[in-house]
């Protein structure tokens, strides 16, 4: 049976090839030998497109072997098996994995039956962090959190760390912004009996221009949407136009939120941003007041890009605490617990020290 | 030369007398005729007696009316002309009858043993209801009374009459601090809570922003209208609303 995934072995020595963080060349980390992109596009298109063959074969035979027997419709679909090319194992992974690796022998793996039926990436941003550096960042992201139970950090053991590319629409928009804002002038007058204050209210009109470039909206109903947004800002210098090669050796996942349904997180974003545009233009007021805007698109682009993210796994109290890094940036978000006995203590000590502190200054000052 | 010398120790000699007949001026006026002479002669006593012992300035004054005046304008006014000049400081108490009105003042030095809340409420309590019935030798024997016993409440206890003693435990103020400190607690417990997180979504887009693209094509401030708002200035510490300035002290009501 033909394989329905495409290992990317070195040519070389036949090891694992993998893309190595902060290079723009695939590197053999057996053999040395470094592989340009396209070249190992070229090498393993004609694989990828045998396997893709393949797993249609194989799909369609899953599916009639299955027919009748305990799986829904919608699980046979969401769910979907492949033969690793390396050692033979029978992977399932879900509907939307284009890249994994093995869980028995550890070999990246693409699946190019899930490129089918789907737009290709325009781009990529490569992975620039190690798992080493993840591991050191999540580390650091630990300290200084006074509320962080003491055993947390003592007993804590990364149970998973997987890079995985997800999947990105980037929106480009120009628009046309109108808001009129509700703006004060204070003057104060101070006679010996009273302060006397005029205000003088304006009503301020503003209309303007401007473009926004890639602003990010994750194509994943796998990924929280918080999350993403968290990891937030990346640096598109260097954005690089897609290839399969890139992902090798990371999970990645196809999109499963097409732009259009994305498009509303991107358009708020942008008119929230272009009414604070339009209000830092109202100056020299004391105070300034929205009342109304409008926000019109006027030119609307899309991209799609895989970004880099590593995910981090652990467990405190048989509870689950997921981190994300930025696999660019190396910016790290996620939730802490807390100790609710620190959470009481600590401001319980405040008070004690703040209450006779309070109590002299107001004999001070009374 | 000895010419001169004699002209001018002549006239320190009647500016001295001058002084002393200013510092003659009685303590009692009543221009409203309701005082008996003896009445005057008896408070004017007791009031030497009370200047003499605590080294202070009292001034009772009946009037008819302030005339244009407001009644605290009036009484720092009196207060500044004729007892202004006590070694621990002035008061008065100015009555004027067209309105039923009385009002106290002090200066700066007395103001700070007779003060505006507790003091001047307590003379209150002393006189108003003899002023009320009409017995305005009891009121303004009452007055004296009060100042008496204030200043030697101070010369006592070293603090002023409802004040605490240096040290003394206010529980007014622990409370207060108490209370304002667990409010700061519980804003600095949700701080260090929510730091715990760094999650959260984005609601703008500016990093996105291409900075070079933002023009303005409208850019219109229209004046619609203007409000004042007058707010009566705070004179600080416990002073009951203020006595007109000038490092006054003192309260007044009606009668």
């Amino acid at each position: 049976m033909a394989d329905s995934s495409v290992s990317y072995k070195c040519p070389n020595c036949g090891a694992p090839l993998s893309f190595m963080p902060g290079k723009t060349t695939v590197t053999c980390e057996y053999c040395g030998t470094e592989f340009e992109v396209s070249a190992i596009e070229e090498l393993f298109r004609a694989k990828e497109e045998m396997a893709a063959r393949a797993a249609e074969a194989q799909e369609a035979k899953w599916e009639t072997e299955n027919a009748g027997s305990e799986w829904s419709g919608d699980e046979a679909k969401a769910l979907h098996a492949f033969t690793c090319s390396s050692c033979g194992a029978e992977l399932v992974c879900d509907e939307n994995t284009m890249a994994t690796e093995c869980v028995y022998c550890g070999n990246p793996t693409m699946i190019p039956k899930r490129f089918d039926g789907m737009l290709k990436p325009d781009y990529v941003i490569p992975f620039k962090k190690t798992k080493q550096d993840a591991v050191n960042a999540l580390k650091e992201f630990y300290k200084g959190h006074m509320l962080l139970p003491s055993n947390f950090t003592a007993n804590n053991r990364v149970e998973a760390i997987q890079p995985m590319y997800v999947p990105f629409w980037l929106f480009d928009s120009k628009i046309t912004a109108q808001a009129d804002f509700r703006a004060e002038k204070h003057h104060v007058i101070t006679t010996p009996k009273e302060i006397i204050t005029e205000i003088s209210v304006y009503s301020c009109r503003r209309a303007g221009t401007m473009g926004f470039e890639r602003i990010p909206v994750d194509g994943s109903k796998k990924m929280d949407d918080a999350y993403m947004e968290s990891i937030e800002p990346f640096n598109y210098g260097e954005l690089v136009p897609f290839s399969a090669a890139y992902l090798t050796g990371y999970l990645a996942d196809k999109y499963d939120v097409d732009a259009e349904a994305c498009a509303p997180r991107a358009d708020k974003r942008v008119e929230n941003s272009a009414i604070e545009v339009l209000e830092s233009s109202v100056e020299d007021f004391d105070a300034v007041q929205l009342e109304n805007a409008a926000v019109v698109k006027d030119v609307g682009k899309v991209n799609y890009a895989m970004v880099p993210v590593w995910i981090l796994t652990t467990r405190y109290n048989d509870k689950p605490y997921t981190f994300m890094m930025n696999g660019q940036t190396g910016k790290v978000v996620g939730s802490l617990p807390y100790d609710t006995t620190k959470a009481l203590l600590y401001p319980a000590l405040c008070a004690l020290v703040l209450t006779p502190i309070i109590y002299f200054l107001l004999l001070m000052f009374t | 030369m000895l010419k001169k010398f004699f002209g001018v120790l002549a006239l320190i000699v009647a500016l001295s007398f001058s002084t002393a007949d200013a510092a003659q001026i009685k303590s009692v006026t009543d221009k409203a005729g309701v005082l008996k002479a003896e009445e005057v002669e008896l408070l004017n006593q007791r009031i030497r007696n009370v200047e003499q012992a605590h080294k202070i300035k009292i001034g009772v004054a009946f009037v008819k009316t302030v005339g244009g005046r407001d009644m605290v304008t009036a009484s720092n006014d009196l207060l500044d002309k004729n007892f202004a000049n006590g070694a621990n400081g002035g008061i008065v108490l100015l009555v004027a009858m067209d309105k039923r009105k009385y009002e106290m003042s002090t200066d700066r030095r007395l103001r700070e043993i007779i003060t505006d809340y507790e003091g001047i409420s307590f003379l209150k309590d002393a006189f108003k209801s003899d002023l009320s019935a009409g017995n305005y030798y009891g009121a303004a024997s009452n007055f004296v009374d009060g100042v008496d016993e204030l200043l030697t409440y101070y010369e006592k206890n070293g603090v002023a009459y409802g004040q605490r003693k240096p040290g003394e435990f206010d529980p007014i103020a622990a409370a207060v601090a108490f209370v304002t400190a667990v409010v700061l607690s519980v804003f600095i417990r949700s701080v260090l809570i929510g730091s715990m997180s760094n999650i959260h979504h984005a609601m703008a887009a500016l990093d996105y922003l291409k900075k070079n693209t933002v023009k303005l094509t409208e850019n219109r401030d229209t004046f619609l209208f203007m409000t004042v708002k007058r707010r009566a200035r705070s004179s600080g510490g416990k002073r009951g609303g203020g006595h007109g300035g000038g490092g006054h002290g003192g309260g007044g009501g009606s009668f």
